[in-house]
């Protein structure tokens, strides 16, 4: 191109950009298809274009005034940029990842806030049992009747004792599972929302769960059932207590960096503790979601106290070797 | 753009990338496409189960249940996974232009994606649930702890418009910022052009700056410019620069002008001058 008025950027423009609408075409492929839609010459194309769109942006800007074209480089920037760092492994790989290291090594770096959680559940439990046995009408305020399911203080001692050994038909359970998966779930993931709010409320709230559960403890004391409940309760418990526990740290560690930011600024020490714990939170769903199996089926199923002790001891053991162990080596 | 609606971005290659905020009814438009999208795949996955069920004759209550979990993961998972997959846009942004970028200006990372959608489901139906059904959430409460959480609920609701990044609580926990995407076309150079029917001197370009420059950029670029517009910013740039001659196509009068005062303010900045705007 020749002429009186021939601009630089006019030139410059003329030169790269079958280059740039080149990527905008497979950018447009990649936002839709993902890289999977790429082909192996385009994946080896694509950071070639890219680079050359990064430098033509900078070199625009110091030449050229045209602001359609300033506009235009800037916003394909953008998006070639997201596609070109994005991560590269499937989403498989990466679940794979999440389960065997990621998860249980972030659990880990939470052991603090997990003891704090554990240790409220516990003082829950100890004032929920104490208060409930020093005047039985307490119960009521802890234990809802929908939980309660027909178990007071005025129950017999069979009554209180026949639910334990009730077992059903496996196809009425599945309802039930289901329900107690997404019910807490819910409320682990209730207890990690909560964290912003400094943590207060997710440490009522873990206390609060511990009240119930010592009051529930209580009215089983007189009629001498307690291995019999807590071999109930223990073969989803262990998981699903770990679970609220878990949740809980979560939201723990989001409050004490909303109170006490450290080094860093309030808003970027929320934001990094928020995405660590936030990986906590969605492993945690997977417990829930085994928890969810155990009590609704195997709790139903199985009378057997030997059997449940099994599973209260293979659960425990379980955990323990997974999130004392799992990860570690190249961490 | 105001400053404090821009946030930058500095690529590995060390160039910076300016994106805009995005405000807060595209936002709430968004939302409600990815709802609507999630109500309409629910009640296909529901259609799908209860026929699956029925061929293969599952009791009902198995159906209710399977699709019970389904519908918990659907509901919990969709704007996490949309938003990994493509690439920081739920459905319902990508259809009001918009995307979520990390604060930090690095990757958006699997953590903060899950994080900052976690959240929402506190941020919106527990103030909601508060609000109108507090009676189930915790019975028997006195008038004074409803009302305290009620207050707590609209603050957290009302919470993205108090905030200066029209931020949600789950992008400050995350660390994440919602932006304008917009995918603007290449448009056509304009002065890209052989022949020249009007000349300017140095002095008479000499007289505006890169403000003026793009102005005249945007009215000659938009589809239908009128002939009374151009015909008055005719007179002013004649007037302004002592321009003789007689200008019969008002159009092309500007067109040759927005090249020759382009070569010059560009010639200018290559010497390190950059004029922002016009000296009178």
């Amino acid at each position: 191109m020749s002429g009186d008025f021939d601009l630089k950027s006019t030139q410059f423009r003329e030169e790269r950009q079958a280059r740039w609408v080149e990527l905008e075409l497979l950018i447009d492929r990649a936002e839709v298809k993902g890289l999977h839609g790429l082909d192996d010459d385009d994946l080896r194309t694509l950071p070639a274009l890219y680079r050359s769109l990064i430098s033509s942006l900078s070199v625009a800007r110091s030449i050229s005034l045209d602001r359609g074209l300033l506009i235009y480089l800037e916003a394909l920037s953008a998006r070639a940029y997201v596609i070109v760092y994005a991560a590269r492994r499937g989403l498989w790989a990466m679940a794979w990842d999440f389960i065997a290291r990621e998860y249980p090594r972030e659990v880990r770096r939470h052991w603090r806030e997990l003891a704090v959680a554990v240790g409220l559940l516990a003082l829950g439990v100890a004032c929920g049992f104490a208060m409930t046995m020093d005047a039985p009408e307490r119960y009521y305020t802890f234990v809802s009747d929908g939980m309660a399911g027909g178990r007071t203080p005025t129950s017999t001692c069979e009554e209180l004792a026949a639910p334990l050994f009730d077992t059903a038909p496996a196809v009425e359970l599945a309802p039930f599972a289901s329900y107690l998966f997404s019910h807490n779930a819910g409320i682990g993931i209730m207890a990690f929302g909560l964290g912003f709010a400094a943590g207060v409320p997710t440490a009522l709230l873990i206390f609060t769960n511990g009240l119930t559960l010592g009051a529930f403890v209580a009215i089983y004391q007189a009629c001498d059932l307690q291995v019999s409940l807590w071999l109930w309760l223990l073969p989803h418990g262990v998981t699903e207590l770990l679970a609220v526990c878990l949740c809980g740290a979560a939201g723990l560690a989001v409050g004490k960096s909303l109170l006490l930011p450290g080094r860093y600024r309030r808003r970027d020490a929320v934001g990094l503790s928020g995405r660590r714990a936030a990986k906590v939170v969605l492993g945690t769903v997977g417990l829930f979601f085994i928890a969810g199996l155990i009590e609704g089926f195997f709790r139903q199923l199985v009378a057997n106290e030997l059997s449940r002790l099994l599973m209260v001891a293979s659960t425990t053991l379980l955990w323990v070797v997974y999130f004392g162990f799992a990860g570690r080596e190249e961490a | 753009m105001s400053a404090d609606r821009v946030i930058s971005l500095t690529t590995p290659e060390n160039v910076s990338i300016d994106f805009e905020l995005a405000g807060s009814s595209p936002r709430l438009i968004a939302f409600a496409i990815d709802v609507a999208i999630v109500l309409t795949m629910a009640l296909m996955l529901f259609l799908a189960v209860q026929l699956i069920g029925l061929i293969a004759s599952v009791p009902s209550g198995v159906r209710t249940a399977v699709f019970g979990a389904l519908f918990f993961l659907l509901r919990s998972f969709y704007f996490a996974w949309t938003e990994l997959r493509f690439h920081g846009r739920t459905p319902g942004k990508r259809a009001t232009g918009m995307r979520v970028i990390a604060r930090d200006g690095g990757l958006l990372t699997g953590g903060q994606v899950i994080a900052r959608n976690l959240t929402r489901e506190l941020e919106l139906f527990l103030p909601i649930t508060v609000i109108f059904w507090n009676d189930a959430l915790m019975p028997g409460a006195p008038v004074w702890v409803w009302l305290a959480s009620a207050a707590w609920a609209v603050l957290l609701l009302g919470f993205p418009m108090l905030h200066r990044e029209r931020a949600r609580v789950g992008d400050l926990i995350a660390g994440t910022v919602v932006v304008k995407a917009p995918q603007p076309k290449l448009l056509p150079d304009l002065a890209l052009k052989k022949t020249r029917a009007h000349a300017f001197t140095r002095a008479q370009l000499d007289l505006y700056g890169i403000r003026e420059l793009q102005v005249l950029e945007d009215i000659l670029r938009r589809a239908y410019p009128e002939e009374e517009l151009l015909r008055q910013i005719t007179d002013r740039i004649v007037s302004k620069t002592g321009w003789e001659g007689e200008v019969a196509d008002f159009r092309g009068f500007l067109e040759d002008f927005y090249a020759a005062q382009r070569s010059q303010l560009e010639s200018r900045m290559l010497m390190g001058d950059r004029r922002e705007e016009k000296v009178r």
